[in-house]
């Protein structure tokens, strides 16, 4: 299956990154107000904290989001190996790491949260496994982004050869 | 780099401009250019094979080591 060009995943893709960015982003604006405006509809400290974790996690998934489309639009624009989308890497590992340090703090609380009920020990495994998902990605990202530091340095070498 | 290339003083000797060099082995005066102000990170031997064909000189006329 083709990625770019005619009768390819391209749009696909285009349009997939394009929700979820306004998912994102409608959670932001959204996500805050609730929080701001209906303390008193969560009933425990777990789920309050939960939300606001979770809203503000929203922030760095917008910003990761953004950053691989314009990855997405170099490619298609066959300007790939340019310092600007090593920038846009090393933003989106910075957003993922913080989005797992979130998580991690939230599973954290749980742990020692004193409410035993089954939803909380669901709801932090689940929570871990997120963590360690995006801790997972982030890392993931810092390798991508060396690699394509020395790409980039191949290329530079490779167009200033006369 | 220590490496420095004199082709501005090799076409001055041969009284030739930097564009008809460029034209007579085929490479664009923009990579002319990167050479001649020492901007490149390397030099092919075709590239150096018909600068000194041109020039009628050796490739130690054109580059020169030079400690840092």
């Amino acid at each position: 299956m083709k990625i770019l060009g005619k009768k390819s995943l391209s749009t696909v893709i285009k349009i997939f990154l394009w929700i979820l960015l306004t998912i994102c982003l409608i959670v932001v604006i959204l996500g805050g107000i609730i929080v701001i405006k209906d303390f008193s509809f969560f009933n425990t400290s777990n789920t309050l904290r939960s939300l606001i974790i979770l809203y503000l996690s929203s922030w760095p998934a917008a910003v990761l989001i953004i950053q691989f489309i314009g990855i997405f639009r170099s490619l298609e624009n066959n300007d790939v190996f340019d310092k600007e989308n090593l920038k846009r890497l090393r933003i989106s590992y910075v957003s993922s790491i913080v989005m797992g340090i979130m998580y991690l703090i939230n599973s954290i609380l749980l742990f020692f949260s004193s409410e035993d009920e089954n939803w909380v020990i669901i709801y932090m495994l689940l929570t871990y496994i997120i963590t360690l998902v995006f801790l997972i990605f982030g890392v993931g990202l810092i390798v991508l982004s060396e690699i394509y530091k020395k790409a980039i340095k191949y290329k530079e070498e490779n167009d200033l050869t006369i | 780099m220590a490496i420095i290339v004199n082709l501005d003083v090799m076409l001055a000797k041969r009284k030739m401009s930097s564009q008809e060099l460029s034209e007579k082995i085929g490479i664009t005066p923009a990579n002319l250019s990167i050479l001649k102000t020492n901007k490149g990170k390397a030099i092919r031997f075709s590239t150096l094979d018909a600068i000194c064909k041109e020039l009628d000189c050796t490739p130690g006329d054109i580059l020169e080591y030079r400690k840092e």
